[in-house]
């Protein structure tokens, strides 16, 4: 059992909130092993994911609650849909015990249907993120150009943390559920189709579809640490935010405008 | 008389192959042996993105911290390997050695024999995109300019 595990289900047991960006309470596996194909594990249960919105704004930012709300639901839209992973290595599966031995492997074709429950908060000091969080700063302006267009978000991708400018999110409601993806292992959409995906360098109205790649990707990354998923209450390790965020927005390359008295 | 002419055309003789030995025949041939050899291999982002989704090396190798199995890396170890050792150690000592265990597994059987058949440069590509798995990736999101006010 991990340290993140012990903790897990310390804060289970006295009934707390479970912290972290990806949080669940154990998932449902179903094996079936028809002869001559490979094993197919069916991926069953609701996971949790957080994300804490951080307002760094100098004025304030009043149309966050809806920013907000319309990204959580936008988010949660765009994560639904069954995918499938393919040979994928794992600890095997003991379907009289219901649970992974983790003292024997197996390659098992893994179909995901999970139900994902998009949580967004609001924090206004740094004390209220921890280490396992998955974090969206709210900023002033991040201060360089390139091709005469504005930069409306930056992010460290996968794992961010993730930074919008307000004016813009108000602009362009989609941006802030872009920026999330890139902390969810996805990269810019590139050729013909990248005007209408929601992953498209440039942000439009247009902007918001994602395609099946996409989402089987972000899958395969969120169910990452299946085995431990599986075996009761489970949070992500630590993703090193705190420090992360502090370092990304004073490292002045970056050119964010946000108001440092907040982050104290 | 009779040895003086001996002498003389015994020495005309051994100073012609001298002569000849001392000029040098492919004196005008020299810059067609030194010919360049151009590395033609580009390594393209998206093409070592598009080689990478169709190896799928993180079916095995997890992105998770921990190792599956003790003697299988971990994705974030494979990329940590300096791209010498990657070069040998993932297209020829431990894939070729394993690829029996895979006889139930068809797709993965299938993409371990496509690294053996990649190209010199595609498996350049391919050592790119594992390299890139572990460097932090900036991406920043552009709009029209008249979105921020200027203040």
């Amino acid at each position: 059992m991990t340290l993140n595990q012990l903790f897990a289900n310390d804060a289970f047991a006295q009934s707390k909130k479970l912290s972290g960006g990806i949080t669940c309470n154990g998932l449902r596996i179903q094996l079936t092993h028809i002869a001559g194909k490979m094993p197919e594990l069916l991926v069953t249960g609701d996971v949790t994911l957080t994300i804490k919105v951080f307002e760094l704004t100098t004025n304030g930012a009043p149309k966050l609650n809806s920013l907000m709300h319309y990204t959580q639901q936008n988010i949660a839209n765009k994560l639904k849909g069954e995918t499938m992973d393919y040979d994928r290595y794992l600890s095997n599966y003991d379907n009289k015990a219901n649970k992974f031995n983790k003292s024997t492997q197996a390659i098992y074709n893994v179909r995901y249907r999970i139900n994902y429950i998009v949580k967004i908060e609001k924090i206004n000091r740094l004390s209220q993120l921890s280490g396992n969080d998955f974090v969206l700063a709210v900023l002033d302006r991040i201060g360089f150009k390139t091709d005469n267009l504005n930069t409306s978000g930056l992010t460290l991708g996968k794992e961010g943390p993730a930074t919008v400018v307000y004016n813009d999110w108000c602009k362009y409601p989609n941006i802030s559920a872009h920026e999330f993806f890139h902390t969810l292992g996805l990269g810019h959409a590139k050729g013909a189709s990248s005007s209408k995906s929601l992953m498209g360098e440039v942000a439009g109205a247009k902007n918001n579809s994602i395609s099946f790649n996409e989402l089987s990707k972000m899958n395969e990354y969120l169910m990452r640490d299946l085995v431990n998923m599986s075996d009761g209450v489970y949070t992500n390790p630590t993703l090193n935010t705190v420090e992360n965020l502090r370092k990304f927005l004073n490292n002045p390359t970056n050119g964010f405008k946000y108001n440092k008295t907040k982050l104290k | 008389m009779d040895l003086n002419t001996i002498k003389l055309s015994l020495s005309s003789l051994l100073i012609i192959p001298l002569m000849l030995s001392c000029r040098n025949p492919t004196e005008h041939k020299t810059t067609s042996l030194a010919k360049a050899v151009v590395d033609t291999c580009k390594v393209a982002p998206e093409k070592a993105v598009e080689l990478g989704r169709d190896i799928s090396c993180t079916s095995c190798h997890t992105q998770a911290d921990e190792r599956v199995s003790p003697d299988v890396f971990t994705m974030k170890e494979v990329s940590d390997m300096d791209s010498l050792k990657l070069r040998d150690f993932l297209f020829i000592i431990r894939h070729k050695k394993n690829l029996s265990l895979y006889k139930e597994a068809p797709i993965t059987k299938q993409r371990l024999k496509k690294i053996d058949s990649l190209s010199d440069c595609d498996r350049k590509n391919l050592i790119h995109y594992i390299k890139e798995y572990n460097r932090p990736h900036l991406y920043i999101l552009r709009t029209p300019e008249d979105t921020i006010p200027e203040k």
